[in-house]
């Protein structure tokens, strides 16, 4: 094993014992159980990760965690788990992993594009705006192509993930978000003095449940927090560690995703519902601002004393300190403590508090103005301000180092009490946002609420040092923001901080800004002379850190990406040899080839034999509303355009509905049971709608109606069987039952008991053949569907599916809602004024006294026929009367359906035309993909006009 | 290869003379951006930009005020200068510009609508957007790069079909891809049959495509600023003068300001602004939600709209994949949204783009869409004289931009719409001339 030159020989809460093995850039490097990939590289002596966005400069790792703005790189390259823009701070190492530079070719350490460190120059903030526009040709052919390639970091490899996610819910008395100091104080106490057992303060109304429910939960694993403390809190209460709580919504509503490294399940995501929330989610240490500031070595000050304590790794061997705080002593003390030679700390401040306590060289009033180094910080210049605050000496010093730790102040995580709709003011003595007011039930403790376990303040409120224009003084080092950025930015009119975001893209980053805003707006604030809370902060949305894709879809992918609705004959239609197609969630039968049969063949012999035999179709995908109470008829006369109240008990109705628009949304039949009982089909595809729509004005208009609706469309199975030999099958099915056109009427419903089995019988037709609907208890409906075949089989019974039934009603001329529908169609633009009742009020009717619904020529239903009867015309097809006319064509309207009628031995089609069946006889014609086909307007009933074959004896 | 041309002209950039010849160039062009004033500014430090627009404050007296300044209220302006060759406009903003829609949309462009008069208008605005870069002097960064609207079921192909060859004999271009083409065009797309949603189809628009809505805004309200637009920015309107039904003049949190023509285009906030005119407008607001992912190299090249598993998506310059989730049932001002919607359009999206489980959600946020019965927008004028509005885009608004600042600045200077605006207006709700995109608009963004 190779040694880890920077890891000490004792110290971190890494397990020693087992030795990791990973790659980084394809060398093989050896790390600890427990290292993050930063410590383990970091323990190796590599700072170096990554080349930023746009001016491909060096960058190494920065910090400890989620903040982390300069080591991304890429995991797994090439694999299922390749994962890119991982930061290295989050990513626990384990043996094989295989982690990459992003951004850099053909090697981070010498990488061919950081020649665009040459163009930094002329790449600042809106630079793109001003440029790139002549020629115009060449946005297209070369700049964009150009801008386009440099932009991203990771790749998103093409080969599918094959992690596993999921998702949980649950509900909390008391959600606890942190488990550093001050959450786990503010456990432990509140178990103290609460005990789970004392629900009171929540106001608990169940009393059977006497549990109070609390959760614990940090972004850290386990073995980074104080495991003694909250092993022992969790005998009483849950605790989730390595889960990040990223969103915070209305009413108390979280959304955290958990690591589980499982090797089943990859992430979790957690939807808490809370009643209080305490947010404990610490501060984050900001950098300065200076020349070269984002050089490899440079880290946050706590970030190196977090590798020293929880990893046992040197940052580098020897140091310098920069601070404008307190909170940098401690580290450089731990520093020095672990070994690192700490030869000065920076202090902007006139004096330090702790002159004369250590025998680390303390400069105050002094700034780094610049740090040296290519791929890595070599060495710092420093100098005295004078007493302006602005200004230095000429007198610098250089001091040499490898590694530099910064602090130009913290900045409370209120990320999650900002989501929540709290509000924020600056705190002038602290030098950062703190929450003021919430809107929802929470409460900001310790650190995020700006109550430090450090004195803050004697802060000096000076985190940029001005050294030069500042081009190389980076504010956001994932999206390459200098001070030079913001200051354009600011002299360009973009005053609010919205603005700044938006041209500079500061704060957009991988990171969300984490250790960038602050610096941001303070320097935006100086540039435009105001005081930082006017300029205030930009919105703070979800996700905290970044989410899967694939963790938020969940499970519900694939066929639980949506329910696939079968009906309960669905299986003998797959023995048949039924091909399906979508309709909404369903599956319907579309048809049933024979083998060597083309679609077409099927299609005209499934026709013929309804026309002359007899066929059945499944039709149980139809939605079913069973509709009852004393004001039901009523109801319906509201809802559809025609009368149901006179209807007689054992009557079926074929009816309209409209909005309140006037227009078409739905159809179907509606029996009436008994009285004040009515059971309703509606189309497959708007079933739901139908159900939310009278929902809708039962519970919002007519709250005293007593109607009750119930969904039944799971619950029956619906056969409808047609044509001319069908009274013989339903005879033969029903043997006690008379189907004579005197004991069985058209548009009348039976209900008829067959071995036990309470099946509903209508008569009614959608081919214009002799037709029966048998609905049937689902249980039930394969068992009847079969005893229907087979009483069939003498006539040679065929099931027929979607495509034919749609040729049958077409031939007829009847309408699909949805396909002769859009929208924009009313009952009499289909010349179906005998379903629209004068004599009642109903939904859409005064719509129809409208200017242009009354309007003379509308587009109205017609019927089509090419000149060549072969011709097919293709649906959508748009009608013209001048072939050749100039574009924009004026279009006559559209065909809405059209096959080929095997009855009729030639093409039909259905179609809207301005002025409808004014124009029968006349000549239009369909351009279509470059041909121009002419066609002729006839009615729209094509066969049986009279209507008879229905009523056959 | 773009390295190599970008190494070889790495030295013309480098050499001191090419400096001089840039600032001969730079003062040939005048106040015009480009690369030449980029670069003599680099060299000057950057110490001389100037405001992109300035910051007005108000007068007295406006012949136009336009309430709103997102980029129809900007374009609005902008186009009632230029083309009208009116003066004494003005802008007036509550918050920052384009702050509601302008920049919160996924920055989508087409033109495909089915009806007449969208395509027609929306057609007309993507024309616009096709010079706008150069029209304004700054880049908008239109990039056409074709957007995909799939079919997944035998209704969307019927509906599909029915809007190509409408939008053919529109003179709108617009291409059916089968499966295959589909793979073809857009390799990265699930296109296997035995997906959720399969993918039967697709119609194409090659013109369609993304631009940087920001810049937008920001182009036009430069543009109207140096032709003498005030634009008065932290400016919240709040009454509008009438006398004798006559607009006058609005209430401002900076004092009165009197106009004889007012145009209101603020979007979400529309019902809210007529009803301090009196009127009241067909017009509900729900919050929507965007969201983008971590940056990575180019993946998508296209902008891919699925109306059945409502997915919308493309990739940003900077390489974000940009998505737009769901509108919340519910009515609300909130720009905030509800984390499910994300989460259900995830799950949707994973259906067509399997490989992007292992993307990341970086940042969300909502806007508000102002949508109307029909899901068309009232462009046009109101029952009070002189006050003309401008609202309902829903999810339309961005690409629109152009197109609906170019008429509403006609209607608003003619007092009378253009030809492209006449159906758009408020009184097709009581005629019934309803232009319903709801039955063809796949989805609707």
């Amino acid at each position: 094993m190779i040694k880890q030159k920077f890891r000490q020989t004792a110290g971190g809460v890494i397990n020693r014992e087992k030795s990791i093995s990973f790659t980084f850039n394809n060398k093989r490097l050896y790390g600890y159980d427990g290292d993050t990939l930063a410590s383990a590289l970091l323990a190796n002596g590599i700072h170096l990760v990554s080349r930023s966005f746009k001016t491909h400069r060096a960058r190494g790792i920065m910090s400890a965690g989620t903040e982390e703005a300069g080591a991304i790189v890429q995991i797994s390259k090439n694999t299922p788990k390749s994962q890119p823009n991982m930061r290295a701070t989050e990513v626990l190492i384990y043996d094989g992993l295989a982690a990459q530079s992003v951004n850099a070719w053909p090697s981070v350490k010498f990488d061919i594009a950081s020649i665009n460190k040459l163009f930094s120059k002329y790449l600042f903030a809106g630079f793109y705006y001003k440029t790139f526009m002549w020629p115009k040709s060449f946005w297209k052919l070369l700049y964009e192509p150009m801008i386009r390639q440099m932009g991203g970091l990771g790749k998103c490899d093409i080969i599918n993930d094959d992690r596993e996610y999921e998702r949980n819910n649950d509900f909390f008395d008391l959600v606890i978000i942190g488990a550093g100091k001050a959450g786990l104080e503010y456990a432990e106490q509140f178990l103290r003095t609460h005990k789970t057992k004392d629900h009171s303060i929540f106001d608990k109304q169940s009393t059977n449940d006497t549990t109070l429910k609390i959760l614990l939960v940090d972004e850290n694993p386990l073995l980074y927090l104080n495991k003694e403390r909250i092993q022992k809190l969790g005998k009483e209460i849950n605790v989730l560690t390595h889960t990040t709580v990223f969103g915070y919504y209305d009413n108390n509503y979280l959304c955290a995703v958990e690591h589980v490294n499982s090797s089943k399940i990859d992430q979790r995501i957690w939807h808490i519902t809370a009643k209080q929330v305490v947010l404990a989610t610490g501060a984050i240490e900001r950098p300065f601002v200076f020349k070269n500031n984002d050089l490899p070595g440079i880290m946050l000050a706590n970030s190196v004393q977090t590798y020293i304590s929880r990893f046992g790794v040197r940052c580098g061997k020897d140091a310098v300190v920069f601070t404008n705080n307190d909170s940098a002593y401690q580290v450089a003390f731990d520093m020095k403590a672990a070994g690192i030679n700490v030869k000065a700390i920076i202090d902007i401040r006139k004096t330090s508090p702790f002159e004369g306590r250590t025998d680390i060289p303390i400069f105050t009033q002094s700034v780094i103005l610049e740090a040296q180094g290519k791929n890595h910080i070599k060495s710092v210049t420093v100098s005295q301000i004078k007493s302006d605050e602005q200004s230095v000496y000429r007198v610098k010093q250089i001091i040499s180092c490898d590694l530099l730790a910064v602090s130009s102040g913290w900045t409370p995580s209120v990320h999650l009490h900002s989501q929540a709709g709290g509000k924020l003011s600056f705190d002038d003595d602290k030098a950062c946002f703190v929450p003021t007011t919430t809107e929802q039930n929470n409460v900001s403790i310790g650190a995020c609420n700006g109550d430090f376990s450090f004195d803050i303040s004697s802060i000096s409120k000076k985190w940029e040092i001005e050294n030069g224009i500042g081009k190389s003084s980076y504010v956001d080092f994932l999206e390459d923001v200098s001070a030079l950025d913001i200051r354009i930015a600011a002299k360009e009119g973009m005053s609010s901080v919205e603005l700044l975001k938006r041209y500079t893209t500061v704060g957009m980053g991988v990171d969300q800004g984490k250790t960038s805003n602050v610096n941001a707006i303070g320097i935006l604030a100086n540039a435009l002379d105001k005081p930082i809370d006017l300029v205030g902060t930009t919105r703070f949305r979800a996700p905290y850190t970044c989410v899967n894709f694939g963790a938020l879809a969940g499970k519900e992918l694939g066929d639980l990406l949506d329910p696939v609705r079968t009906t309960p004959i669905h299986d003998w239609h797959v023995d048949h040899g039924a091909v399906f197609e979508d309709v909404g969630q369903w599956k319907r039968p579309w048809y049933f080839p024979r083998t060597h049969e083309s679609m077409q063949e099927t299609l005209n012999r499934e026709c013929l034999a309804v026309r002359t035999s007899v066929g059945m179709m499944d039709a149980s995908t139809l939605g079913k509303i069973d509709i009852q109470g004393k004001d039901s008829g009523k109801f319906l006369d509201l809802i559809y355009t025609n009368m149901f109240s006179s209807l007689k008990v054992g009557s079926v109705k074929y009816g309209l509905m409209c909005h309140e628009d006037g227009m078409i949304f739905d159809d179907g039949v509606t029996a009436k049971i008994a009285e004040n009982h009515y059971y309703m089909t509606t189309t497959t595809g708007g079933a739901a709608n139908v159900l939310d729509w009278m929902e809708y004005w039962l519970q919002t208009e007519y709250p005293d109606w007593e109607v009750y609706l119930t969904s039944i469309t799971e619950q029956y199975c619906a056969i409808a069987v047609s044509g001319p030999h069908v009274k013989k099958v339903m005879k033969h099915v029903f043997p006690e039952e008379s189907f004579s056109n005197e004991s069985f009427t058209f548009m009348t419903s039976k209900d008829i008991l067959l071995n036990g089995i309470n099946i509903r019988v209508l008569r009614i037709s959608f081919t214009g053949e002799l037709a029966f609907e048998l609905h049937v208890p689902s249980y039930h409906g394969k068992e009847i569907w079969e005893q229907v075949y087979q009483a069939g089989k003498p006539y040679a019974i065929t099931p027929y599916g979607t495509e034919t039934m749609h040729i049958l009603r077409a031939e007829k001329g009847f309408i699909i809602a949805g396909q002769e529908t859009d929208g924009s169609v009313t009952p009499l633009d289909l010349d179906m004024n005998w379903i629209v009742s004068k004599k009642k009020d109903f939904l859409g009717k005064r719509s129809f006294l409208r200017k242009d619904t009354s309007r003379k020529n509308r587009k109205k239903l017609v019927g089509i026929i090419t000149k060549d009867p072969k011709v097919v015309l293709p649906e959508g097809a748009q009608l013209v009367k001048d072939p050749h006319g100039s574009i924009p064509v004026n279009m006559e309207g559209h065909v809405t359906s059209s096959y080929y009628s095997a009855t009729l031995k030639r093409s039909i089609a259905l179609a809207l035309i301005n002025g409808g069946l004014e124009n029968k006889g006349k000549t239009l014609y369909a351009p279509i993909e470059g041909s121009i086909i002419p066609v002729e307007v006839t009615s729209p009933v094509f066969y049986d006009p009279k209507g008879d074959r229905q009523h056959a004896e | 290869m773009y390295s190599l041309i970008y190494l070889s002209i790495t030295p013309y950039f480098l050499h001191m003379d090419f400096y001089k010849k840039i600032t001969y160039y730079e003062k040939k062009m005048g106040k015009k951006l480009s690369i030449f004033g980029n670069i003599k500014a680099s060299h000057e430090n950057h110490e001389n930009w100037e405001p992109l627009w300035k910051n007005a404050t108000p007068k007295k007296t406006y012949d136009f005020i336009i309430i709103g300044g997102g980029g129809h209220g900007l374009a609005t302006a902008y186009y009632l200068s230029r083309i009208h060759k009116s003066s004494n406009i003005a802008v007036i903003e509550k918050g920052w510009l384009g702050g509601g829609g302008t920049g919160r949309n996924t920055s989508i462009i087409r033109s495909n609508y089915l009806w007449d008069e969208s395509a027609h208008l929306y057609d007309f605005s993507l024309k616009l957007y096709e010079t706008l870069s150069q029209d304004l002097n700054f880049n908008t960064m239109v990039s056409q790069r074709g957007v995909l609207n799939l079919a997944h079921n035998l209704s969307d192909v019927r509906g599909a079909k029915r809007r190509l060859y409408a939008n053919q004999l529109n003179g709108i271009d617009s291409e059916w891809l089968d499966t295959e083409g589909v793979k073809k065009y857009c390799p990265i797309i699930n296109t296997s049959p035995d997906a959720r949603y399969p993918v039967l189809g697709s119609t194409l628009q090659r013109r369609g495509g993304v631009a940087r809505h920001d810049a937008v805004a920001w182009g036009y309200a430069r543009a109207a600023s140096d032709a003498g637009v005030d634009i008065i920015q932290h400016c919240e309107v709040t009454d509008i003068h009438v006398s004798n039904n006559k607009v006058v003049g609005v209430e401002t949190t900076q004092g009165r300001i009197n106009a004889k023509r007012v145009g209101i285009a603020v979007a979400g906030y529309a019902s809210n602004v007529a009803k301090m005119a009196g009127f009241e407008l067909p017009i509900a607001t729900h919050p929507l939600q965007a969201y983008v992912s971590e940056p990575v190299k180019p993946i998508l090249d296209c902008v891919v709209m699925s109306g059945a598993v409502h997915v919308y998506l493309s990739q940003t310059d900077k390489g974000e994949l940009v998505m737009g989730a769901g509108v919340d049932k519910y009515i609300g001002y909130g720009q905030r949204g509800s984390f499910n919607v994300i989460e259900e359009q995830l799950s949707a999206c994973m259906q067509l783009f399997p490989l992007f489980s292992r993307m990341r959600v970086m940042r969300t946020w909502a806007g508000m869409v102002d949508t109307c019965p029909d899901a068309s927008p009232i462009v046009g004028k109101t029952p009070v004289d002189g006050l003309y509005i401008n609202c309902g885009w829903g999810t339309g608004g961005f690409k629109s931009t152009p197109g609906s600042g170019w008429v509403f600045a006609h209607t608003m200077f003619n007092d009378a719409p253009h030809d492209l605006n006449k159906a758009f207006s408020l009184e097709r709700f009581y005629s019934g001339a309803l232009i319903d995109e709801h039955g063809a608009a796949a989805v609707a963004h």
